[in-house]
């Protein structure tokens, strides 16, 4: 390799980057020693160097967030609960399991979310449970609004308590929400409305395609009552989510007593 | 291996993030394309070389680019041709940060992308070189284009640092 070849513009540059190999580096050094206009190119790539690190200051990122595992039962959660769903209302639409009392669906709702509240936190599904370890199944309510998301699911065997799915929804600070859905009851109101028992305060009320009741331990009732009729506009179709009932969900969320369940 | 790679993408955060804005040119496109990049990077098999895993985060980021703006013509747009050494008249006191800001911005992508890989994110030419799928040589020809245009857009740009202002009020008197 020639003085010039070995003083090109490329081969300069890769010299004031370290790119070339100890041998090759002393070389170019030397030959800098002979010739003042490569010297030169030498001292401007090294300020250029300097000028483009010191005027490209490091923009502000948004904040480290990763993408959720999907889990190999997360990938088939949401078929799941849309199979459970699609079972319960066939059997409503077909008068299956329709009842006139709400009381014994209640005490079902009840008692699934108990063994819910039973099991640890991360702890193992029970038989017919689906732990979805978070995100959304696409046929249960979204409830982020609520600030809530969905962990769990478990579908109550239709002959212990005429059919029902309790799907379990966990907040930021650990409080669980059940949603329990089960065939039509005549005797539920249209709107949410005060069932507590139990110990668990209980928001129960019914649809067009089945009925629901919201259940939680310790929660503020004013949270449940926002979530409710999040659930109950969600359930029905209406579209979008009025903005007082976005405010009044942050403030019950923001103003009232943390959760116990 | 997940924590692996969550740990990576931790240390190259901002740099990544630099690194698509860069490519995308607006802060929203950038959170996008930086969130895409972390899930695909998370549902795939990293390097087995650790040192590897950062050069690999930044080649799928730019992969997700590439794909979804279909640019074909990323690479062919920066011509590859041998330079010749013209006569060597710089004014060196015209690199400041102002002028160099400015001439950046007047940079083609893939010339302000190279750039990026090595001055910013530190990156080997050979590193360089895997990110943008071609050869070494190529990542030196086009790095040295690049600060060749680099530096005649700061002549000629319009903006002059002051101490360069000063001499040419001299000369012209």
């Amino acid at each position: 390799m020639t003085d010039s070849e070995r003083l090109s513009w490329t081969m300069l540059n890769a010299y004031v980057d370290g790119e070339l190999e100890p041998d090759q580096a002393a070389k170019v050094a030397a030959a800098l020693a002979d010739d003042r206009a490569a010297a030169a190119q030498v001292a401007t790539l090294t300020r250029l160097r300097a000028a483009v690190k010191a005027a490209s200051p490091m923009p502000a990122p948004p904040p480290f967030a990763l993408p959720r595992a999907r889990s190999r039962a997360m990938r088939w959660a949401p078929w799941a609960a849309a199979a459970c769903l699609a079972l319960l209302i066939g059997a409503a639409s077909l008068g299956i399991g329709q009842r006139q009392s709400g009381a014994s669906s209640l005490s079902a709702a009840i008692a699934a979310h108990q063994l819910w509240l039973a099991q640890s936190p991360t702890g193992t599904a029970p038989r017919l449970g689906v732990e979805l370890a978070g995100a959304e199944a696409g046929a249960l309510p979204d409830l982020s609004l609520a600030s809530l998301r969905l962990v769990h699911l478990s579908l109550d065997p239709a002959g212990r308590g005429g059919g029902g799915m309790l799907a379990g929804y966990v907040g930021p600070n650990g409080c669980r929400v059940g949603l329990w859905i089960a065939p039509v009851e005549a005797a539920l109101p249209q709107q949410p409305a005060v069932q507590d028992r139990d110990g668990l305060l209980v928001r129960a009320w019914r649809g067009e395609r089945a009925s629901y009741a919201l259940l939680g331990r310790g929660i503020d009732p004013a949270r449940l009552d926002g979530i409710a009729a999040l659930v109950a506009r969600i359930t029905r179709d209406e579209p979008g989510v009025p903005r007082e009932q976005v405010a009044a969900l942050a403030e019950a969320r923001s103003v009232g007593p943390a959760c116990l369940g | 291996m997940r924590i692996i790679i969550e740990h990576a993408l931790r240390q190259n955060w901002e740099r990544l993030f630099s690194y698509a804005l860069r490519l995308s040119g607006n802060r929203d496109g950038a959170a996008d394309l930086l969130q895409s990049c972390a899930t695909k990077a998370l549902a795939a098999s990293p390097p087995e070389d650790g040192e590897r895993i950062r050069a690999w985060l930044f080649a799928i980021l730019r992969n997700i680019w590439i794909d979804e703006h279909r640019r074909s013509a990323v690479n062919a747009a920066a011509a590859e041709e041998a330079l010749e050494d013209e006569q060597w008249r710089r004014d060196d006191r015209m690199i400041a940060v102002i002028t160099v800001r400015q001439a950046l911005e007047r940079l083609d992508q893939p010339y302000r992308e190279v750039i990026e890989l090595v001055d910013l994110a530190g990156f080997r030419y050979g590193e360089a070189a895997d990110i943008l799928g071609v050869p070494v040589g190529t990542v030196m020809s086009r790095l040295s284009r690049a600060r060749l245009l680099l530096l005649n857009a700061i002549e000629g740009g319009t903006v002059r640092p002051f101490a360069a202002r000063q001499r040419k009020r001299a000369n012209d008197t």
